[in-house]
């Protein structure tokens, strides 16, 4: 009885949606319920870094579910060096070549170490790839095409965290355990060899459909605060730090942290915010960002233990800073 | 909760999702979300959604569990364990935006936001807040930049972008702090960031050429660039704009900007780009109006800064267009 009940109340809401499929431009319920635009703003903003995140969420869930099912343990232990160490270089240029950005990285990474990647080579191609790609490198040569020190510093610095990064997790993690949340922990896979293709094939869809679920909460939630932030936060709050060569790039840390936008595009708005900001902390701002925002902080937490997902943060936090302080006394 | 209610709801909410993006397609209101050049994306999107949320209606509970799961932790059945209020809100979390999605959808961001981001709020800022503070040394400061600008100008009409640094000859007067700011801000060519003169070589000498510069969702960022840039050059040329209309809080009754929304990727890295406009008619519009104004282009002092506006205008009302955000173009091919 309960259990009809329930799937009662599931037809209901498919017979909601589709109602509101078929008729709610005619509605018109903005006009008629006036609702604040100051809600509405915040519903499309939410809305658009939602859906802006899908597709790429999507195409993470699928690299990393071809990954679970067609790449062997041994395939990729195989191309990382032995030596702790020496593996984080190539880590860094894997993560340079590949086009995949802070919401396709995560449920990627993850697969990654599942298949016997280190904790620290893993962390140093969740740090790289968003910003050290092909990609951004592009948007952000637009941006700033008649400020290049804008590019290669983004990049330069970038590749100098990345590896530190490594360096730093290793020395914290080396003999700790695995941070993945236990049911993500490390698995057996033999089963799969007796699979056949389609079954294969099947099994992909199946692991997308679940992630999707299990990142697309903590990705709604981090649409949602960052929203909040763009509508609810005037700009002018943190802007007036400006040129303040230790609070400036500070400052647009913790911007680009709350504001989460996909690293290609950035730029363009690191670029609007230039005639304020110095040159380093729009560095910063372009650095840091793609490496560590609230969207991607909540996508980690889906599969990572919530401590190691602060400390990464910090560690993170911690190279960049200093990191932008030298390059800020170097240049300027 | 059985595994095979979650199976149901999950499959019902890929396709929510699913409906929500073919609406948004087939209305064209996904570019209030999203810039039309990540298109693609989306129609991939929307198959796999589709596919996603057909397979799992028709996923079997008994599918899944083929003899290996004792050894497979593939971690999806653990999404399957929890309470039911824990369900129930990760579920909402859901369906909220697949209703709001579908029911919301036509509404474009206006003034409300544009006041949250603000026009030209750097510029605003910089003098509200210190770094131009109003005394004198800033006043100094305020004239210096001025002579660089003029100076750079004179230089842009020449032809050299990348022309020498300003004159040295004040700089004795201007604090040493004060000075750091302007020279990254101005100082000769290359450490200026976004030159738009660079970025749009062939809309600039358009726009040099014609009496009459009018403003389509084309060119509309790169005109706003360019004016932005080197008012002085287009002095006297008239210019027709179209866009919506609001104030900032210290804006007089007879001032307010007509401007769009520029979009990148997705509306959360809007920018507004639009002219700030100053006449008695204006007083009685509101904000959020679409207009088309046609005028003389005329520069103005706004808290030190020299911006472009427009004079003798003539005011139109219109409807507020289909699309009405601008995109900015480019084009990675030419680098």
């Amino acid at each position: 009885m309960k259990g009809f009940l329930r799937e009662g109340v599931i037809y209901a809401l498919l017979f909601l949606i589709f109602f509101a499929f078929l008729f709610a431009d005619t509605m018109a319920l903005d006009d008629r319920l006036n609702i604040p635009s100051r809600v509405l703003d915040f519903n499309t903003i939410f809305l658009s870094i939602f859906l802006e995140a899908i597709p790429f969420v999507l195409l993470g869930v699928f690299v990393s579910s071809i990954i679970q099912v067609f790449v062997s343990d041994q395939t990729i232990q195989k191309y990382i060096p032995s030596n702790p160490l020496g593996a984080i270089f190539p880590a860094v240029i894997a993560g340079a070549v590949f086009p995949i950005c802070e919401c396709a990285i995560v449920p990627i990474v993850r697969r990654l170490m599942q298949k016997g990647m280190k904790l620290h080579v893993a962390m140093v191609i969740l740090v790289s790839a968003p910003v050290l790609n092909p990609i951004v490198l592009l948007s952000t040569f637009y941006a700033f095409s008649s400020d290049l020190i804008v590019v290669y510093a983004r990049m330069g610095l970038a590749f100098i965290i990345a590896m530190l990064v490594g360096l730093a997790i290793y020395a914290i993690y080396r003999n700790k355990t695995n941070p993945l949340r236990e049911q993500f922990g490390a698995i057996t896979h033999e089963h799969q060899a007796n699979h056949s293709f389609t079954q294969k094939i099947k099994d992909i869809f199946y692991h997308a459909s679940d992630e999707f679920f299990t990142m697309g909460k903590f990705l709604l939630i981090g649409a949602a605060f960052a929203s909040f932030i763009q509508t609810f936060l005037a700009r002018e709050v943190l802007v007036q730090f400006g040129m303040d060569p230790f609070l400036g790039p500070a400052v647009m840390m913790a911007f680009a942290y709350f504001l989460s936008l996909c690293s290609e595009a950035d730029a363009f708005v690191g670029a609007s915010l230039s005639q304020i900001f110095s040159t380093s902390s729009i560095v910063a701002f372009l650095v840091y960002g793609p490496m560590m925002d609230l969207k991607n902080t909540l996508l980690m937490l889906a599969y990572f233990k919530a401590r190691f997902v602060f400390t990464l943060i910090a560690v993170v936090t911690f190279i960049v800073y200093p990191v932008i302080l030298i390059f800020q006394a170097l240049m300027f | 909760m059985s595994k095979t209610t979650h199976l149901f709801i999950r499959g019902v909410i890929l396709l929510g999702f699913t409906m929500l993006l073919f609406k948004l397609i087939w209305t064209g209101d996904i570019n209030r979300f999203i810039a039309p050049r990540m298109m693609p994306y989306f129609y991939f999107a929307l198959v796999v959604m589709a596919v996603l949320g057909t397979i799992q209606l028709f996923r079997n509970d008994k599918d899944d569990d083929h003899d290996h799961h004792e050894s497979c932790h593939c971690a999806h059945d653990h999404d399957y364990q929890g309470s039911k209020k824990k369900f129930t809100f990760i579920y909402a979390l859901f369906i909220i935006p697949i209703f709001t999605g579908l029911l919301f959808s036509s509404h474009a961001l206006g003034s409300s936001q544009a006041q949250m981001m603000g026009f030209k709020h750097e510029l605003r800022l910089a003098t509200e807040t210190g770094i131009y503070a109003n005394n004198e040394e800033s006043q100094q400061v305020a004239q210096q930049i001025e002579q660089d600008r003029e100076e750079s100008a004179t230089e842009d009409e020449n032809n050299e972008p990348n022309a020498s640094s300003p004159s040295e000859t004040d700089e004795d007067e201007v604090p040493e702090e004060y000075r750091e700011h302007d020279e990254e801000r101005y100082d000769g060519g290359d450490l200026e960031i976004l030159t738009p003169e660079s970025m749009y070589p062939e809309l600039k000498e358009e726009m040099l050429a014609t009496d009459h510069i009018v403003m389509t969702e084309d060119n509309y960022v790169g005109v706003i660039s360019l004016l932005e840039e080197n008012p002085d050059a287009y002095v006297g040329k008239e210019l027709t704009i179209e866009g919506f209309t609001f104030r900032e809080g210290d804006f007089e009754n007879d001032q307010l900007v007509v401007g769009r929304f520029g979009i990148t990727c997705c509306t959360a890295d809007a920018g507004i780009f639009g002219l700030l406009l100053e006449d008695n008619r204006l007083e009685e519009i509101r904000d959020d109006t679409w207009l088309r104004v046609t005028g003389t282009i005329e520069t103005v002092e706004y808290n030190n800064w020299q911006l472009a506006t427009l004079e003798d205008i003539e005011i139109e009302r219109i409807d507020q267009p289909d699309d009405p955000y601008v995109y900015e173009q480019f084009d990675y091919s030419e680098l």
